[in-house]
């Protein structure tokens, strides 16, 4: 996606190697918030997400020396919460995987009919929007749009080609669309 | 996402729609690029500090711990010299620099900012060996004559219970805590300065050019600033005296840091009474002797490490 991003993060990657605490740090910050997002939308609540990023960062910690400079530290860094996401789920046994391995077709009923809103509320909506998606378009359009993760490395993350990363992108895209037409015109003629 | 991040549009997305749907995909895009991060950076800082404490409780060297012993057996003796080093330079850099000028001496030190700081005979300063690193603060005992550099922090004297700020400026301070009921002194030669009692910086008095003020242990502000002759005050740079109203108690306290001798006072009541003089030049301390007894009509005699005053 963004090219100097990709450069320096590849730089930190040698850092983490060589076992520089300070570059650990920064990939931390940099990444924290969405892993912390991605991985809730695997254990569906706060505080499982929260262990789950730090086992996967301690876990990279111990094996920084196995870091291959070649591979794209972001989608080690994703794949790596997904699967200790899992593990956690797992444990739990309390909410199943199906949620994960729905249909990607868009369902109609999931949008949120027009309410009143103020401009404000617009990005609340759109927050909203983006929970309905099916959850594999969401996951693509997330990891693209937030994380910055580029097609080749959604694809590693979620272990399928990157062509069909491109399809959930496009299909969450239309469908948010879709959304954000549909409440314009609302609009409009509430306002009218 | 707490900044519009900039993460682009994919072409390969942005190709799969029709010309008249681009302008609003790239609307839905940035809309979606502006929402808040359910993480704030304050959670980030505390998740953060737990993997820390994590790493450090499980040990990063965890995966080669015979490794780690098998070196620690080999170079005992060597890092129990390399921890003795590591303590001991931490030792060093613990402690204080102290400058301490003997009786009968005087000194002048240069900071490594530049500033520097004339100092009377029997005085002391204390200073960080980080001084300019992380502050610019120097304890004094004594009486000296400071001439601060401008420099990105300010520089503070604390003496006795007060605290003199100031930026970059020359001024005086009189403060020794051998003579409590003589309080701080500090007079100004140039600049402004800010003088308040121990940590009460909200309500200092201001001191400017040619201005003195002093402050007693208990008091809550220094008293308000005086105009006084600046050549007085600091006369004893040029190693001469002048004594301005100032007890007998007290001027022998100086003679006797000035000429490095023991002086008794036995004449009791006369300690507390006052004494006017003006030196223009260095004087044998016999002379000034036989002036205040002169003053005062008592009479002294030598001893074996210095004079007796007697009545």
């Amino acid at each position: 996606m963004n090219l100097k991003t990709d450069e320096h993060i590849a730089k930190l990657a040698v850092r983490i190697r060589r076992s520089d605490r300070k570059a650990f740090d920064e990939l931390f910050r940099m990444f924290y918030p969405g892993l912390v997002r991605f991985a809730q939308s695997y254990t569906r609540d706060k505080a499982t997400a929260y262990d789950v990023v730090q086992d996967a960062f301690v876990n990279l910690w111990q094996r920084r020396e196995q870091i291959d400079g070649k591979l794209s530290l972001k989608s080690y860094i994703f794949t790596s919460v997904k699967n200790h996401s899992l593990n956690a789920i797992r444990k739990k046994s309390t909410i199943t995987l199906d949620s994960d391995l729905t249909d990607d077709q868009p369902d109609e009923n999931n949008i949120i009919p027009f309410e009143e809103t103020s401009q404000n509320d617009l990005r609340e909506l759109f927050s909203e929007w983006i929970r309905q998606l099916p959850d594999r378009q969401r996951e693509a359009f997330e990891l693209s749009r937030f994380d910055g993760l580029d097609h080749e490395e959604i694809a590693d993350v979620m272990n399928v080609s990157p062509k069909t990363v491109n399809n959930h992108i496009v299909l969450a895209l239309r469908t948010l669309k879709d959304c954000y037409q549909q409440y314009k015109e609302n609009r409009k003629n509430h306002d009218e | 996402m707490s900044k519009p991040n900039k993460h682009l549009l994919p072409d390969s997305v942005g190709r799969r729609f029709d010309k008249s749907e681009r302008d609003q995909i790239r609307e839905v895009w940035d809309i979606s690029g502006s929402l808040e991060d359910s993480v704030t950076p304050g959670e980030t800082e505390r998740a953060l500090s737990d993997l820390h404490l994590r790493l450090e409780m499980t040990g990063e060297m965890k995966s080669k711990p015979e490794i780690v012993i098998g070196w620690l057996h080999k170079h005992s003796r060597l890092l129990v010299a390399a921890i003795a080093l590591i303590t001991l330079t931490s030792l060093f850099f613990l402690v204080p620099k102290t400058v301490v000028v003997s009786y009968g001496e005087m000194a002048t030190v240069e900071l490594p900012d530049g500033t520097t700081i004339e100092m009377n005979s029997g005085s002391s300063i204390r200073y960080n060996r980080f001084y300019q690193f992380t502050n610019r603060t120097v304890e004094l005992n004594g009486e000296a004559y400071f001439s601060v550099v401008s420099h990105g922090h300010p520089f503070i004297v604390e003496t006795n219970g007060a605290t003199v700020e100031v930026t970059g400026t020359r001024f005086n301070v009189r403060s020794w805590n051998d003579e409590p009921e003589n309080g701080v002194v500090v007079t100004v030669a140039e600049g402004e300065v800010y003088f308040y009692p121990g940590l009460l910086s909200e309500n200092p008095v201001i001191l400017h050019t040619g201005e003195t003020s002093h402050w007693n242990r208990g008091e809550t502000q220094p008293s308000s600033p005086k105009m006084v002759e600046m050549e007085e005050i600091t006369a004893w740079r040029d190693l001469r005296f002048v004594f301005r109203e100032q007890t007998l108690a007290s001027i022998l306290r100086d003679l006797e840091r000035r000429y490095d001798v023991a002086i008794e006072l036995e004449a009791e009541q006369a300690a507390s009474t006052t004494l006017t003089a003006y030196y223009s030049q260095q004087v044998s301390l016999e002379s000034v002797l036989n002036d205040i007894c002169a003053v005062k009509g008592l009479r002294y005699t030598q001893t074996t490490n210095g004079y007796r005053i007697f009545k």
